[in-house]
């Protein structure tokens, strides 16, 4: 605020706002989730109260409820509850390791069908499968075996039901690609940094070919392809987008960090997503970043899409579980990838003696939602971001030894920050850009 | 907030002073128990102060290690973030109550049995069920008695943050 | 040769100091002196798979964690 020379706040003419410089303008946002940006002299007015309020600037922020004592109460309760509307939901991410993270272990049918059991007695009306295989192992009579019980599953439980495959594509056979194309599968795939060079790797022809067949289908569908920020896939930078545009895909997300892993450094993370927004923007083909159409289905759309990295409450046990090859649940799917190094902080329970409430009900669950919820966080609640994105337990516990960590010198709340910046940057830019982004929203 | 007094610093050990009027007790728990899997933690007290001696374990294959110095800045870091979520814990209590019961009372509530019509004229030979898929886990292989369901492996528990009622600020930051 | 560790009394709480002894008691001949401000645990003929300085170690820090889990 010493910059835009601001000497008092009128805390009768503002109301509760957080906000963040960009040079000589200023960003603001509340907790209704509207953001406005303001010229250096108007923010101070603003903030002093000395705004005129016949002016245009003060319309505008009465109309976002910046202003005390003139927000539109209804529509702001209408605007919360579409916020806040995916809390009436329980888990609908369920994510099945069918082998252990390296590949070795293989879940039983038995075991995955308890899980599906568990799957479907949560209060969420869509439910997505998410059948993940290590290092290309999908171990697949068992995969099969769990579509078929799930389908039959599903025909009494009469929900929406989403089946996707997650990994290492590379190992899966024509027959197998076929069966997964007819059986309505989408497809994730964990891309190589060979593969996002432009070397035809397995993984390229497996992409390659399943593209090919969604598209004889008549889908809409392609493989979305998924990128771990590793020190090799950084040192690629845009290059990255013009290998998942050759393959002809038109969805790909940049992970803030490896999962299971240590979040990169924020200085190599921003240039890389930096480079990797622009690229994208830029192609003439439908290219869609979703870790930032996540952030702006929030910004755009006021609501959430699905179960996401970044919401708040964060979607640890309550908006997702998943299945260890073992039957263990963890309350995320990184969680699933620390326990299977040794560190059950994250375990729930296990599927062969623990019943659905007995995991919603667990503390670990309720400790997690609340370190999750930007507004009991420092940094967090006096973020400007707040209203965008929220603290990731996980995360957290992997980077810096709590769930909670600290927001300020977290690798990951500032990388979640340089992506946000990139984002807001475009869209007060009245650009083609931010044309384009705008229309970025997963709902 | 002062930094902690750094009493001793040798071969890898430190001893750390904390004035117990800025760093409430606990606080210094909190911070400590985040330590617990990357250090060696003695509490203890002299006069009005509270002393930590920290030793840094041995790095493992998933958490580096951490040198002596970098932990002391680390610890302190720790502490500020502890008292900090206390006073924002207080102040915010309404809103993360009323948002973490809704998310839990979301996820835990009862299914809601489809409404059908007897009129309908779906096919119902969906509701002939010869292999009991549809019976949930819980029913097909009942619990015993009512004693608490055994957990997986133990899981740590997280401590809530303590809380009175209170307000919040407006606040902000320059990029 | 015997390793020691105080616990101030009014940092740590005494059930946590015992289900230390009870916990651990398997490792070593552990003993337990009160004193006015301070019980102090003595380590003795320690498990030869751990010093006495690593047990004493890993001792305190489960003490500490019995006495931050006991207050919630």
């Amino acid at each position: 605020m010493q910059h835009a020379g601001i000497t008092k706040v009128d805390t009768e003419f503002a109301g509760p706002f957080c906000y963040r410089r960009f040079e000589e303008r200023y960003l603001l946002t509340n907790d209704l989730g509207h953001w406005h940006f303001v010229a250096k002299a108007e923010f101070k007015a603003f903030v002093e109260g000395s705004m005129d309020k016949d002016s245009e600037e003060y319309g505008v922020l009465k109309s976002k409820g910046f202003i005390h004592g003139e927000i539109e109460l209804e529509e702001a309760l209408r605007n919360m509850r579409k916020r806040y509307a995916f809390l009436h939901d329980g888990p609908e991410r369920h994510t099945l390791g069918l082998t252990s993270v390296d590949g070795t272990g293989n879940m039983a049918l038995e075991v995955g069908e308890r899980a599906i059991d568990m799957a479907f007695i949560s209060t969420a009306q869509r439910l997505e499968f998410v059948f993940a295989g290590g290092r290309g192992n999908f171990n697949w009579e068992v995969l099969t075996g769990l579509v078929d019980f799930a389908n039959n599953k599903n025909r009494l439980a009469r929900k929406d039901v989403f089946l996707l495959i997650r990994g290492d594509l590379g190992g899966l056979t024509e027959e197998q690609t076929t069966w997964l194309v007819d059986n309505d599968f989408k497809f994730e795939a964990d891309a190589d940094a060979a593969t996002l060079a432009g070397d035809v790797t397995s993984l390229h022809t497996a992409i390659t070919n399943l593209n090919s067949a969604l598209a004889a289908k008549g889908s809409d569908e392609r493989v979305h392809i998924r990128i771990s920020p590793s020190e090799e896939i950084i040192a690629l930078g845009s290059k990255a987008v013009d290998a998942v545009q050759s393959l002809g895909c038109k969805t790909f997300s940049l992970l803030t960090s490896c999962e299971g892993q240590l979040s990169p450094e924020p200085e190599a993370f921003g240039a890389f997503y930096k480079a990797v927004l622009t690229q994208t923007l830029a192609s003439e083909t439908e290219l869609v970043e979703t870790t930032a159409a996540e952030f702006l289905t929030r910004i755009v759309s006021g609501c959430e899409a699905r179960p996401t990295e970044t919401r708040s409450p964060g979607s640890d046990g309550i908006g997702e579980l998943s299945y260890g090859w073992d039957g263990t649940v963890y309350s995320s799917n990184e969680g699933r990838f620390v326990g299977e190094d040794g560190d059950y902080i994250f375990a729930l329970g296990n599927v062969t003696r623990d019943g659905y409430h007995d995991l919603m009900t667990h503390p670990t669950v309720r400790a997690l939602v609340l370190a999750s919820v930007g507004d009991g966080q420092p940094g967090y609640s006096s973020w400007v971001y707040k209203p965008f994105c929220g603290p990731k337990p996980s995360k957290n516990y992997i980077d810096q030894g709590s769930v909670q960590g600290r927001a300020a010198d977290s690798k990951n709340f500032l990388n979640n920050q340089l992506i946000l910046d990139e984002i807001f940057k475009l869209l007060g830019s009245a650009s083609s850009q931010s044309e384009k982004l705008e229309t970025w929203t997963l709902a | 907030m002062k930094a902690p007094d750094i009493l001793s610093a040798t071969d890898g050990n430190l001893v750390l002073s904390l004035d117990k009027g800025l760093y409430p007790l606990d606080v210094i728990y909190g911070a400590a128990y985040v330590f617990i899997d990357r250090a060696y933690i003695l509490l203890g007290k002299v006069d009005d102060k509270i002393t930590v001696h920290l030793t840094p374990k041995a790095p493992t294959s998933r958490k580096g290690g951490i040198s002596a110095e970098d932990m002391v800045g680390e610890f302190g870091n720790e502490l500020l973030s502890q008292a900090l979520r206390k006073k924002i814990t207080r102040d915010n209590q309404q809103i993360l109550e009323t948002i973490v019961s809704q998310a839990l009372a979301g996820a835990t509530g009862a299914m809601v049995p489809s409404e059908f019509d007897d009129d309908d004229d779906d096919d119902l030979d969906f509701l002939d069920d010869p292999l009991g898929i549809a019976v949930p886990w819980e029913e097909r292989f009942k619990k015993r008695g009512s004693a608490p369901a055994q957990r997986g492996p133990d899981t740590e528990k997280e401590e809530a943050g303590p809380g009175d009622s209170g307000g919040h600020n407006t606040t902000g930051a320059d990029e | 040769m015997s390793t020691t560790r105080s616990f101030d009394k009014s940092v740590y709480a005494l059930a946590a100091v015992k289900d230390g002894l009870e916990a651990y008691s398997g490792l070593g001949k552990l003993s337990m002196e009160t004193q006015d401000e301070a019980w102090t645990v003595t380590f003795g003929e320690v498990d030869p798979d751990f010093t006495p300085d690593e047990l004493a170690s890993e001792f305190a820090n489960y003490v500490l964690a019995q006495t931050i889990e006991r207050r919630h």
